[in-house]
């Protein structure tokens, strides 16, 4: 088994928690929309508002998840040169990687925050029937930004220590998954599909 | 010279665009004015609707076609220009707009650092149903498809049961039955093909979809006064365009959506025209005087206190109508 | 509005900037970003926060999680497994094993969504740890999948279809029509290519099992039967009047999770995975989004689909020539934008041009979405490799690439025997309206 990511692995809890906690939410969507459709067909009633609900839960959804797959590295890489470059200049450009990574989630919680000021400073509605104000979806919205732009800072950060320290050690961590990875995540994925 | 940059009206609203995109590609040419066009559609560049007043706020664009009703969402005050059942014909729509238009214009200054240079409507607002109906009353029970509070007010006094669903949705949702009616501009509707999905048009308006094109205050006064004149002067003759588009396009619309003989500019459907009765223009009117103003006023009254009292002496004395 | 030149130079520094790792995202949201600094300057990336709100609120995307979610849990309580494990049954005597599967699946689940992407995340999701687990060609399993669920935009419901028709005046209920019969023919010309593959190649597929009895094979037909129940549900939702497509997402992973309680293998452990994984592939795609969102936005602004355009116009030629410039135009374009996008920008400049050489708007359409699938498995930009990469989490996603290279030709191929035999499309729509 390959040596772990102590910072990748001390962050992982936090950014599981909030994925779970929009899974919970993709769960209650699913449920909302169920009743909504059921009672439209069979009470004449509509709830009206679980498709503005489900613009929400997808919006918190990318921002709750953002983190954890940055932590695992999720966010898709070409690796054509990557792969094959010497680990010296593979380093570079997998500290790049994170340090992108880093700038966008930053402007992106930035300007998130900016777009939230304003829904406060209107007290600006949904514009829907259900009239919600714009600023309860958005925090939580801003909230999953904030968490992800925090997350990457750390991720580059540790990436810039190890860059000035200990280069095999970045390649490891913040390169392409390696094949150790890989085999290790495998084992775990059969064995949470249960026995067969 | 001055470059501007300009977000005009959806695509799909083919005619208005033409309108537009012939507008700004001659406007510096007849104002005397030299100016570099940068003309999208908003939906060619990706931009919603609901952004309008914060992207012209900031700056991001000079000038942008506004979809009042969804940019409201900023501030209720601009969605008094055209609330749903005030005016149920173009004339009268014409009136009340023209007497918010300075109190409209004023706010969007202070507020929003942009000036209003047009106001328009797409055109009355009226149904479309894939079951017969005769008057108002029979929406009673039927599932009919909402977008804003206003109209899902409505419809619950009518006794109808207002279901919210994304625009691109409507279509196929007409089809399979999801919702009996929906609710657009005779021309939009038309080229959303609906007539294919429903039978009966019910051409009574319970709004008229304004718009406008409004222009950054930064940008605008980088204009000297002499330009301004001119601008204005070139503006006013774009809302005049657009204007009696709403009126003779939607007239030749609804004659095309039930198969008249007149029809001639848009595709011919075979729906129903269903008469409009006196009854029925009272009930929209008393509809908006005893719910959709009291919500409205709840609403905007709660971002400025002067809101309800601002309606009364303009858009509400054009209508006869005062918010208590 | 700025030339030929410039918008060529853009798009070498992305995929430069893909070239050194940057995360497919990043490095579209830096080029954005420093083409709309160079051209635009400040305001424009101010407001950028808003964008995203409006870009990431959008309830017909959420369709992508519940359909990510829906296989998940299909995948994680055995049904998806079952159901290949009889599938298997049945197509392994097949030249291509259960490659065809794969399409044969994702032409099944396209019928009830109206999105590729969705089509690609349900399937992959299905399909890749069973095919992974019996040895057969990595490229060939991430391609078949990335290419058969391009199906989910052809066959009806259809979402890019529905916004086709709304901006062209174009009858959406003949649109549907017309993608019926394409879509059955694509469906079968995806087969017929995995049986050449297969035999010219026979180590692409899987090591041949020995035949089993006819007497279980019937009996692992009911395998099959949750799937299909899930299926029929959400058809006849859809289908019924009872819900719009995005709705029945909701609706098919209810029926998905009544059936994991079932068959006994619904826990919280369970629950929990699917939902963390749910998550995980969805925000990748959604990053992408954000990034394609803001690419789209300033090449929008820049005025580059236009300009492309009129250099195709400016050429002066016949319908079949403009057609098949058209087919070079919209795979470059495929190659770095978004399809949706692609289409909502190209069309108000392309739409006047085929009226004008009296092509059948019905017709074009059809032609538009071929394109627009081609789009989805062309790199650098093609989200459907994005989302079969992220669903594989092993390997390159140089391999998904390589695997959907012969499905890219044969559509195509496909697309140019449409111009010369228009009928497959348009004949449908006919008797039916
Ligand atoms: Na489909
Ligand atoms: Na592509």
């Amino acid at each position: 088994m390959s040596e772990e990511n102590r910072v990748a692995g001390a962050l992982t809890p936090v950014a599981r928690f909030l994925a779970l906690v929009a899974g919970y939410a993709l769960l209650l969507l699913t449920l909302t929309i169920t009743a909504e459709v059921l009672l439209r067909r069979f009470a004449n009633v509509s709830l009206q508002g679980s498709d503005e609900l489900g613009g929400y839960t997808l919006a918190i959804t990318g921002a709750f998840g953002f983190s954890l797959a940055a932590i695992e590295r999720a966010h898709t890489r070409v690796e054509i040169l990557t792969e094959r470059i010497n680990p010296a200049v593979g380093s570079v450009l997998n500290l790049l990687a994170t340090l992108g990574t880093m700038l966008m989630a930053l402007f992106m919680a930035w300007r998130g925050w900016a777009a939230l000021m304003e829904s406060i400073e209107f007290k600006s509605l949904s514009g829907t029937p259900l009239m919600t104000p714009l600023w309860m979806p958005q925090s939580v919205w801003v909230f999953g930004l904030a968490v992800f732009a925090i997350v990457s800072t750390a991720l580059f950060l540790h990436a810039a220590m190890l860059f000035l320290r200990d280069r095999d050690r970045l390649n490891r961590f913040y390169g392409p998954k390696s094949l150790d990875d890989l085999i290790h995540e495998e084992q775990a994925g059969v064995t949470a599909r249960g026995a067969q | 010279q001055e470059s501007l940059r300009v977000a005009g009206n959806f695509s799909q609203n083919t005619k208005q665009v033409a309108i537009e995109q012939a507008f700004f590609d001659s406007l510096g040419e007849n104002a005397g004015v030299e100016l570099e066009m940068n003309y999208n559609p908003m939906d060619v560049v990706g931009v919603k609707a609901p952004d309008a007043l914060r992207l012209l706020r900031s700056g991001a664009f000079d000038v942008m076609s506004v979809q009042i009703g969804m940019a409201s969402r900023d501030d209720p005050f601009f969605e008094g220009i055209d609330l749903i059942g005030v005016a149920t014909d173009m004339d009268s729509l014409h009136t009340v707009v023209d007497a918010y238009r300075d109190a409209f214009d004023t706010r969007l200054q202070e507020k929003f650092n942009a000036k209003a240079l047009t106001l328009w409507p797409f055109g009355p607002q009226v149904f479309y149903c894939n079951e017969p109906i005769e008057t108002l009353a029979d929406l009673d029970g039927m599932k009919v498809r909402s977008f804003t509070p206003s109209m899902s007010a409505m419809l619950e006094s009518l006794g109808a049961t207002p279901v919210t669903l994304q625009f691109s949705e409507v279509y196929p949702a007409l089809q399979r039955g999801v919702v009996t009616c929906g609710v657009t501009s005779p021309t939009s509707g038309n080229t959303g093909n609906w007539p294919e999905v429903t039978t009966h048009q019910l051409p009574l308006s319970v709004s008229g979809s304004v718009q406008g094109h409004f222009i950054n205050l930064d940008t605008w006064n980088s204009f000297s006064a002499e330009e301004q004149a001119a601008l204005e002067e070139e503006f006013k003759s774009l809302e005049d365009q657009l204007w009696e588009l709403a009126v003779s396009a939607n007239g030749d619309a609804v004659a095309c959506n039930t198969g008249a003989d007149s029809c001639s500019d848009h595709t011919k459907f075979d729906m129903e025209l269903v008469e409009i009765t006196d009854d029925d223009r009272a009930k929209i009117k008393e509809i908006a005087e005893t719910v959709v103003l009291p919500i409205w006023k709840e609403t905007c009254n709660n971002v400025d206190p002067s809101c309800s009292e601002t309606w009364n002496e303009t858009a509400g004395a054009a209508a006869g109508l005062t918010i208590n | 509005m700025i030339g030929i030149g410039t918008a060529t130079l853009g798009f070498l520094m992305m995929l430069g900037f893909m070239l050194i790792g940057l995360p497919v995202a990043v490095a579209m949201f830096l080029t954005a970003f420093i083409g709309a600094m160079t051209t635009m300057g400040w305001p424009i990336l101010m407001t950028f926060g808003n964008q995203i709100w409006s870009g990431q609120n959008d309830f017909i995307l959420t369709a992508i999680p519940l359909f990510v979610f829906l296989g998940e849990i299909l995948v994680r309580s055995g049904v998806a497994d079952g159901l290949y494990r009889a599938l298997s049954d049945w197509m392994r005597k097949l030249p291509g094993g259960l490659l065809h599967s794969n399409i044969g699946a994702s032409a099944f689940f396209a019928a009830v969504s109206g999105s590729s992407v969705a089509t690609a995340a349900t399937i992959g999701n299905v399909a890749i740890p069973i095919l992974s687990e019996r040895k057969y060609d990595e490229r060939l399993t991430a391609g078949t999948i990335a290419a058969g669920a391009t199906l989910g935009i052809l066959i009806p419901p259809s979402i890019n279809i529905i916004i086709y028709g709304s901006m062209t005046n174009t009858s959406i209920g003949q649109l549907f029509a017309a993608g019926i019969l394409p879509g059955i023919a694509l469906t079968g010309a995806f087969m017929a290519l995995i049986a050449v593959i297969a035999v010219l190649n026979p180590g692409v597929a899987g090591p041949s099992l020995p035949d089993r009895p006819l007497r279980e094979k019937l009996k692992s037909l009911l395998e099959i039967l949750p799937p299909l129940l899930i299926f029929a549900v959400v058809m006849g939702v859809i289908y019924g009047g009872w819900a719009t497509p995005t709705e029945s997402a909701a609706i098919g992973v209810t029926c998905a999770l009544l059936v994991a309680l079932a068959k006994g293998r619904m826990t919280f452990p369970l629950l929990h995975e699917a939902m963390i994984s749910t998550v995980r592939i969805s925000a990748m795609i959604l990053l992408i989004m954000v990034g394609a969102h803001f690419l789209n936005f300033v090449i929008g602004m820049l005025g580059i689909p236009q300009t492309l355009t009129r250099f195709v116009v400016e050429l002066g030629a016949g319908p079949v020539q403009v057609l098949f410039l058209l087919i070079v135009f919209y795979l470059i374009l495929g190659c770095f934008m978004e399809t949706l996008s692609m289409m909502i920008a190209t069309l108000p400049v392309v739409f006047p041009l085929i009226l004008h050489l009296g092509i059948d708007p019905v017709w074009f359409g059809i032609f538009l979405v071929l394109m627009m699938e081609t789009g989805l498995i062309t790199p650098p930009i093609g989200m459907n490799l994005y989302i079969v990469q992220g669903v594989r989490g092993t390997g390159s996603i140089m391999d998904v690439i390589w695997g959907s290279l012969p499905f890219v030709a044969l559509m195509l191929a496909f697309t140019v025997m449409l111009i010369f035999w228009p009928g497959l499309v348009t004949w449908l729509p006919n008797l039916l309206f």
